[in-house]
């Protein structure tokens, strides 16, 4: 029972990591639908450099700084550019798919260094999500900086008007959501699988992407919403340690978690929590940013 | 790629701003009467030849209103966005304070105390008014105590005589309230200028009134305050001390508010006489046409925004809503033209229950609808003219067959109604989004009046509108009741429905206070009503 929820934290840990770097980065108005490919270049950079130098604090830095990376290459297209945001974060997923298989699929295997976990069932990974997310709530609606944030997110014109560098903010929220897809990717690739195998992510990055659109922006729903995704999950990857004798097999298991996406995406497009959705939207979210 | 790795630079490593403290020591001592601001030769060009501002001279002093007029196109805009920083000038120098000053962005001219208030609101409906005005401000801090904030915004408030629920998310205010929220955030910055671009124009009666007393009072603690004004002159006009008159770019005249007449003023603008009257032509009223009983819509915020109205219209009648916008009349447009559902009650037309028909069976009926977003709804920008007039004929018989369109036809008329409601364009293949708002309510109406048979529902047609434009449009409508059609003109402004309805209904959250015979309306009484209050 403990490992099962152990590992459900753990799963959870990936989604808070990737969510809240997304959240962050809608709230300003730029949508990174490419999570995905974050985490894929997250997860590969951190676990060959652990690999290689046997130091996992080294891959996690690693793993993020590519995700920051990426997430600055997509502030170079959507904001600088102004390329169809959900055009360019697509594109950084597609290569990510194609070159993270082309470039570490030799290395499929397992990683050997156990990561640190408390009590041996947690990684303190978890506590550091969380404090995250609190931390991100905090600067959203308490400070100054998160008002701007806020405030680019809904309409850009009036926040350039009031003297707000926008296209500063914009690229602070989408390194700083890249550097936590990394993260995340990173994470699960080291510590929650502590393997390679081809595409490790198996779709996490938008699941993360679902989960910020279903907390109407707001952290302490994504909170919630990735602990429950997180026992969906790993119910889905190992019923059995949880009723043991599950009958179902295991391709039917691994849908659970995309079957809730699905009605959890349902539910949310009913037109009485359209409503309330439609004004927790930041309304400039998905438009790039042109001057007249 | 040398041009992006310096934008790359510039984001990163740019300058870091010095501000908080810039604007008080710049602004110690001023007197009252001291020239504050000077423009010497403002000139901009833009590709494509067009010269917006023609060496533009402006002189304001502490403590003046100083009103600039122009008509749309006059080059107003285009200097309120050089004095603001959002543009700059090809020639010409800008001093404040005898000091010269180049604004790199709005940022800079913030800092030297110029403050704004846009025409369109600049402001994020979905945060409270506090989080509006201390949004962007260097006294905020980084952690934003939002006690002590509020604290000092509403006692600039008071000292000023606005009325702000500084908790309300700006959404729920009213366009007066919205404009309180602007001006206060750019004192809350310690603007000494104040740029105003249309103040009044959707203020009610009252809250005109209350915000010339705060303009007032502001001029008398040394503050600037410089109106832009296209249309509604009267009131601005009745405090403002000084004008200056723009016409194509240049400064047609200066002059002191005292020695001005409203006729003089407008003849400066447009070029030619103005008739601020249009005359109300005298029809006999026919037999009913629509009839509307106990109309009820839901808004798309999803609360009841039309609360059961019921009204008639005759043939040669123009039956005028008062009211501020939000109270129901968009809604109640969107549900006689068919693109909204009725939560309750009926609406008939020629004693045929037509409810539940959509837009379509009511333009075939002989509905016109003229909507009150001529950019959103009115119009499709990427079409060119005679594509959006095709909108309203492709389902005639006589402009297609076999679900084929008949071009040549659709060209003739399109180039017929185009001369005939002289909408200003190069040609019909030109884009409506090249259209300013006055040609491109020309378009609108020229697409929907000559299709028009039996009512005309027109939502704000004057809107937004120059003198001259505003006076075509009302013309028109009085032809189309000349012609025998009933007419439902929902507008804001209160003298435009007085002018030309005959029967008026101010609305107020949902429900007609009153309906008055033109003849019986008095201005005050209507505009009272406006703002809720019962006629004794």
């Amino acid at each position: 029972m403990w490992p099962f929820i152990a590992r459900c934290l753990e799963v959870a840990t990936i989604f808070l990591l990737a969510g809240i770097g997304e959240l962050l980065d809608q709230r300003s108005g730029v949508l990174n639908v490419g999570i995905e490919g974050l985490m894929l270049f997250g997860a590969a950079s951190g676990f060959i450099t652990a690999l290689r130098t046997g130091s996992l604090l080294v891959g996690f830095i690693v793993g993020a700084a590519l995700g920051a990376v990426f997430g600055f290459l997509h502030g170079l297209f959507s904001i600088t550019l102004k390329v169809d945001q959900v055009v360019s974060a697509m594109g950084i997923w597609i290569f990510a798919m194609g070159f993270v298989t082309f470039w570490m699929d030799k290395y499929s295997g397992p990683l050997r260094i156990p990561s640190p976990r408390i009590g041996g069932l947690l990684s303190p990974m978890f506590f550091f999500a969380v404090v995250l997310v609190l931390v991100v709530w905090f600067i959203l609606s308490k400070t100054h900086i998160g008002l701007k944030i806020r405030s680019v997110g809904e309409d850009p014109s009036v926040a350039e008007a009031t003297g707000i560098n926008v296209v500063k903010i914009r690229y602070l929220c989408v390194i700083i959501g890249g550097l936590l897809g990394g993260l995340a990717g990173a994470f699960m690739c080291i510590t929650y699988l502590g393997l390679w195998s081809h595409i490790p992510t198996q779709g996490m990055g938008w699941i993360a992407l679902a989960l910020v659109l279903f907390s109407m922006w707001r952290p302490p729903i994504l909170l919630a919403g990735a602990l429950i995704f997180g026992v969906i999950w790993q119910f889905g990857i190992a019923p059995e340690t949880l009723i043991p004798g599950f009958g179902l097999p295991l391709g039917v298991c691994r849908m659970f978690p995309f079957i809730a996406t699905i009605i959890v995406l349902a539910v949310i497009s009913t037109p009485r929590f359209r409503r309330k959705w439609g004004l927790a939207k930041p309304a400039a979210l998905g438009q790039p940013y042109i001057k007249e | 790629m040398s041009v992006l790795s310096q934008k790359i630079i510039d984001l990163f490593g740019g300058r870091k701003e010095e501000r908080s403290q810039l604007s008080e020591k710049f602004w110690a001592n001023l007197k009252h009467g001291e020239v504050v601001l000077e423009a010497r030769g403002i000139t901009k060009k833009f590709p494509g030849g067009v010269v917006a501002n023609d060496h533009i001279d402006l002189e304001i002093r502490a403590g003046e209103i100083h009103a600039i007029l122009g008509e749309n196109g006059a080059g107003k805009t285009t200097l309120m966005n050089i004095l603001y920083g959002l543009l700059k000038p090809d020639e010409g120098e800008i001093y404040i304070r005898g000091k010269k000053v180049e604004f790199k962005s709005p940022l800079d001219a913030i800092n030297l105390g110029i403050g704004m208030v846009h025409q369109h609101r600049k402001l994020i409906p979905a945060h409270t008014a506090l989080e509006n005005i201390i949004l962007g401000h260097p006294k905020a801090g980084k952690i934003v105590d939002i006690e002590a904030a509020k604290k000092e915004v509403q006692e600039l408030c008071d000292k000023y005589g606005f009325k702000i629920d500084l908790d309300a998310k700006v959404w729920q205010l009213s366009a007066g309230e919205q404009q309180s929220v602007e001006i206060v955030k750019a004192l809350y910055r310690g603007a000494k200028l104040l740029i105003l671009d249309e103040p009044t124009s959707v203020l009610t009666p009252i809250e005109t009134e209350r915000f010339l007393k705060s303009l007032r009072s502001m001029a008398g603690t040394e503050i600037a305050v410089i109106p832009f004004i296209t249309h509604k002159l009267p009131e601005v006009l009745s405090v403002s001390d000084r004008v200056t008159i723009l016409r194509k770019g240049k400064v047609v005249k200066r002059l002191e508010t005292r020695k001005a007449t409203m006729e003089a003023l407008a003849k400066y603008m447009v070029g030619r006489e103005v008739l601020f009257r249009v005359k109300k032509p005298k029809v006999k009223k026919g037999k009913e046409i629509l009839r509307v009983e106990n109309l009820s819509a839901i808004s798309d915020r999803g609360f009841l925004a039309l609360k059961g109205v019921t009204f008639s219209i005759r043939e040669g009648e123009i039956f005028g809503i008062a009211g501020v916008s939000g109270n129901g009349q968009q809604e109640l447009a969107e549900v006689l033209a068919g693109v909204r559902k009725a939560s309750g009650g009926k609406v008939m037309f020629e004693g045929k229950d037509i409810t539940h028909a959509s837009p379509l069976e009511r333009l075939k009926m002989g509905i016109g609808y003229i909507p009150s977003e001529r950019v959103r709804v009115g119009s499709i920008p990427q079409f060119s003219l005679m594509e959006n007039i095709a909108l309203s004929l492709y389902f005639d018989r006589e402009f297609s067959k076999w679900g084929l369109l008949d071009y040549k036809r659709i060209r003739e008329h399109a180039e017929k109604v185009i001369s005939e409601f002289e909408v200003m364009a190069p040609g019909i293949y030109t884009r409506a989004a090249h259209l300013s708002g006055g040609n491109l309510q020309r378009l609108i109406l020229a697409r929907t009046i000559p299709r028009t048979k039996k009512l005309l529902i027109a939502n704000l047609p004057t809107q937004g509108l120059d003198v001259g434009a505003t006076e075509f449009v009302r013309n028109k409508l009085l032809d189309c009741k000349k012609e025998g059609m009933g007419i439902l003109l929902i507008s804001e402004d209160l003298d435009e429905v007085l002018q030309v309805s005959d029967t008026i209904a101010p609305i107020y959250e949902g429900k007609f206070v009153d309906i008055i015979p033109a003849e019986k309306a008095r201005k005050e009484i209507v505009g009272a009503m406006m703002t809720g209050a019962r006629a004794k």
